[in-house]
């Protein structure tokens, strides 16, 4: 788990309903849906994926590198908070990792059956 | 530094870093982590390199997360939680250069997460995305998958 960019960074991305859904529900999502989110910002065939990535490098090849880091830092600064949470998020998760609740997870997986996490609720 | 969890390669000015576990569905452990660290600084400072790709090897998986096996309560690196993973996710922002997430399989998890910190996402139709966390807690994402 990644609270922080996982959860709040992503919702810059897909939107708070989105991210939420996905974070909750713990569903998955094919391309073409991540695509309709803005997840992703392109789907191409199986077979043409390299050659797409590799025209999206040449591309990027032939911009000026400085204007295009300093662009990057710029997107990075206004999102920079989010760091933060995902730090505040990971010592969280390291208590939680040590719970009945967490537990219940791994033991219901190598038990091949589902997870009763609401009995270990405090 | 020589690499057992992921492979390097430099061509036409871009940086592909795969991470090359397969047989876990690219899960990484502390080790993965400390390697794709390491690979992002190389092409971060290497000035013939202007873009990074980010990978997973073979056709199923683009990254599931960390590897539960690697670990019982902690997984088995340095780190708040045993993986230095936020150290490879700020360092996702703050290489100067774009880093592009080529999803060919499963972005599932902590692998979702290094998808959406990158700068651009490019899917072949068999991608798939999500997040597993409360569904079977933390610890198990990438395995949940091998089931």
């Amino acid at each position: 788990m990644d609270p922080g960019f996982g959860t709040a960074y992503l919702a810059r991305i897909v939107g708070e309903k989105k991210a939420r859904e996905m974070w909750y529900l713990c569903r998955r999502y094919s391309a073409s849906e991540a695509e309709r989110m803005g997840l992703v910002n392109k789907v191409v065939s199986h077979e043409e994926l390299d050659a797409e990535v590799e025209r999206w490098c040449s591309e990027i090849m032939e911009k000026s590198p400085t204007a295009i880091s300093i662009a990057k830092k710029s997107f990075n600064l206004d999102s920079e908070n989010i760091r933060a949470i995902s730090s505040m998020g990971m010592q969280a998760l390291s208590l939680y990792y040590d719970t009945d609740e967490s537990r219940e997870g791994v033991a219901a997986f190598n038990e091949k059956r589902k997870p009763d996490f609401r009995k270990f609720t405090k | 530094m020589s690499y057992e969890d992921i492979l390097y390669e430099e061509r036409n000015g871009a940086a592909w870093i795969t991470i090359n576990r397969p047989e876990v569905y690219n899960a990484f452990r502390g080790q993965t982590v400390e390697e794709m660290i390491h690979a992002m600084n190389e092409a971060a400072w290497n000035k013939e390199i202007g873009v990074i790709v980010l990978a997973g090897a073979g056709d199923k998986a683009f990254c599931t997360g960390g590897d539960q096996s690697a670990h019982d309560g902690q997984y088995d690196g340095r780190g708040i939680i045993g993986l230095p993973i936020d150290e490879l996710q700020s360092l996702i922002r703050d290489v100067p250069k774009p880093i592009i997430a080529r999803v060919q399989g499963f972005a599932i998890g902590g692998g979702n997460v290094l998808a959406t910190l990158c700068d651009f996402t490019i899917a072949s139709e068999k991608a798939q995305f999500g997040q597993v966390g409360p569904k079977v807690g933390p610890w198990i994402q990438g395995l949940v998958l091998l089931i």
